[in-house]
C-alpha cells in the first residue's frame, strides 16, 4: 500500500473570513495559509485543503467562497480533499435545522464525497485521518476502478494506440506521456503537482498513474487519427473547447475536459 | 446548486410522449463490434449536454442524417470524419420521454433555447439542462428526454436527439441495442 500521501499530503488552509489560524493537528502537514483571493487564482486545489470557519452557517453565507472551491475541486484530476472546520455549533439549531445545512453545503460540490466534516476542533485529527486515509484508498483502487469503468480501455485498437506510453514496466511513464502530447516533462510536472525532479526519477511510480491517467485518454485519440493528424488536432482551435486548441486546455488544467472530448469522438457521442 | 434539486418538483408535473422508434449512432470504424453489451456507448461517467459528470446515460440521435452531422461536428477537421464508420441502431419502446419540441414542456421547466445550445465542456459549474438531467436521473418514472441537436442547428437544420437513463427503463419499457444483421448486443428493460 502506497502511504507517502499520509505522511505529507500538500495542503491548504484557508477561511472565508480571512481569520485562518493554524489548527495544532495541521501544523505536521506544514499547510500553506491562502486568503479567498489566493483560492481563486487556483486552477485545482492540493490534495488536502482544510476550511476554518467559527460555524457552519456563518461558513454557507459565503456563497462566492463556496462556488469558488466546488470549481476548483471540480477541476482537480487526482485525490483532494477538503475539510470544513467549524469551531463552534450553530446557534439554536434544532438536529433538523442542522442536517439541512450540511445539505445545503454538501450541495455546492459535485464530488461531496470529497468532503469532510470536522464539527469542532477537537475532532480535527479524526478528520484530517479520515480524509488522509480516504485518499491512500483513492490512490490504490484507482487502477482497479479505472479499468473497470473504461469500455474504451477494453478495445484493442485503443490499447494499442496508446502502448508507447508506457514504460518497460507496463506502466504509464511521464516521460512517454509528455513527448506524446508535445508537453516538456517539466510542464507535464506542473499540470499534475509533482515536481520536475520526483516526476524524472521515478517517470512510472504509482502514485503517477492516476495522474496520468487523463493525459493517456487525450492520446486514444490515435486509435483514429495518426500521429502526425493527433498532433495537428492539438494545435487546432476547437468550438468545442471556447474556440481554444486542446493543447491549450490541456495547458489551463482542463485535461480532463480534452480527454472527454476525445472518449466523445471515439465513440460518436451525440451532443 | 449542482444537485438537480432544483427540477425535481416541476419534473413531476412535466407532461411526457411515448416514444416506439429506431435511433441511430455513428462511431468511427474501431474493433467495436467486438464489444459485448456495447458499454462504450454509455457515457461512462462522462458530462455530456443533458447529463452532469457521474451520471450515466445512452445518447442516440433521431435519424442518420443528425447522426452524421453529430458525427461530423466531432470528427470535423481531422480527416477521419470522411473515413469509413459503423452505425449502431437502438430499437426503444418508452412510456414516458421528455420532449423538448413541445412548447409547453419547455414553458413548463422554464428552459429556452440559449439553455439547449449551452456551450457545457468547460463550464464552471453543471449548466441547467445538465441539472435537469440530473433530476431525471434520480427518478425511475421518465426513462429519457428528446432534445434538440446542436451539430443541426449549426448547419442551419433541425434535428433531434434523445438521451436515455438506463435505471429507469423498466418493462414493458424496452431498449434493444442491435449489432450486425440485427443481432441484439443488448437489452434493457
Amino acid at each position: 500500500m502506497q502511504t507517502g500521501l499520509i505522511e505529507r499530503p500538500s495542503t491548504i488552509l484557508t477561511s472565508p473570513t480571512g481569520d485562518a489560524v493554524v489548527p495544532a493537528a495541521l501544523r505536521r502537514y506544514h499547510p500553506t495559509v491562502a486568503t479567498t483571493s489566493e483560492i481563486n487564482a487556483l486552477t485545482r486545489l492540493p490534495e488536502l485543503t482544510v476550511v476554518s470557519t467559527e460555524r457552519i452557517d456563518t461558513l454557507l453565507s459565503h456563497k462566492a467562497f463556496l462556488r469558488a472551491l466546488s470549481i476548483r475541486l471540480e477541476q482537480t484530476p487526482g485525490p483532494s480533499k477538503i475539510v470544513f472546520l467549524f469551531k463552534s455549533k450553530p446557534r439554536a439549531a434544532s438536529e433538523r435545522a442542522g442536517a439541512k445545512m450540511l445539505v445545503t453545503l454538501f450541495e455546492y460540490f459535485t464530488r461531496p464525497f470529497d468532503v469532510e466534516i470536522a464539527p469542532g476542533i477537537d475532532s480535527v485529527e479524526d478528520a484530517l485521518r479520515e480524509a488522509l486515509a480516504k485518499m491512500v484508498a483513492t490512490r490504490n483502487r484507482a487502477g482497479q476502478r479505472g479499468s473497470q469503468n473504461d469500455a474504451l480501455g477494453k478495445v484493442k485498437r485503443v490499447i494499442e494506440s496508446t502502448a508507447d506510453l508506457r514504460a518497460s514496466s507496463g506502466k504509464l511513464s511521464a516521460n512517454n506521456v509528455a513527448a506524446a502530447l508535445g508537453l516538456s516533462v517539466a510542464e507535464l510536472a506542473g499540470l499534475i503537482g509533482r515536481s520536475r525532479q520526483a516526476v524524472s526519477k521515478t517517470p512510472d511510480a504509482d502514485s503517477l498513474q492516476p495522474l496520468l491517467r487523463p493525459f493517456e485518454r487525450v492520446a486514444r485519440l490515435r486509435a483514429t487519427l495518426s500521429t502526425d493528424a493527433f498532433r495537428k488536432w492539438l494545435h487546432l482551435t476547437n468550438d468545442q473547447l471556447g474556440d481554444r486548441t486542446p493543447l491549450e486546455s490541456v495547458r489551463d488544467g482542463h485535461v480532463r475536459v480534452v480527454a472527454d472530448l476525445v472518449e466523445d469522438m471515439l465513440t460518436g457521442s451525440p451532443s | 446548486m449542482a444537485s438537480g434539486t432544483d427540477f425535481a418538483s416541476s419534473l413531476e408535473r412535466v407532461a411526457t410522449r411515448q416514444m416506439r422508434r429506431r435511433l441511430v449512432r455513428c462511431v468511427p470504424a474501431l474493433d467495436f463490434l467486438e464489444g459485448r453489451p456495447p458499454t462504450y456507448l454509455y457515457t461512462s461517467g462522462r458530462p455530456n449536454r443533458c447529463n452532469p459528470r457521474g451520471v450515466e446515460c445512452l445518447y442516440s440521435s433521431e435519424t442518420e442524417r443528425v447522426a452524421t452531422l453529430e458525427y461530423r461536428r466531432l470528427l470535423g477537421g481531422t480527416g477521419a470524419e470522411e473515413e469509413p464508420k459503423l452505425t449502431f441502431v437502438a430499437e426503444v419502446d418508452l412510456r414516458r420521454v421528455i420532449d423538448f419540441e413541445k412548447p409547453d414542456v419547455r414553458g413548463a421547466l422554464d428552459l429556452s433555447a440559449a439553455d439547449f445550445f449551452q456551450p457545457w465542456r468547460e463550464a464552471d459549474l453543471p449548466t441547467r439542462l445538465q441539472r435537469f438531467g440530473l433530476a431525471v436521473s434520480k427518478q425511475r418514472d421518465v426513462s429519457a428526454i428528446r432534445y434538440p441537436s446542436d451539430a443541426c442547428r449549426r448547419t442551419g437544420t433541425k434535428g433531434w436527439n434523445v438521451v436515455i437513463f438506463p435505471e429507469a427503463v423498466a418493462a414493458p419499457d424496452r431498449v434493444r441495442i442491435l449489432g450486425r444483421s440485427g443481432a441484439v448486443l443488448e437489452e434493457l428493460s
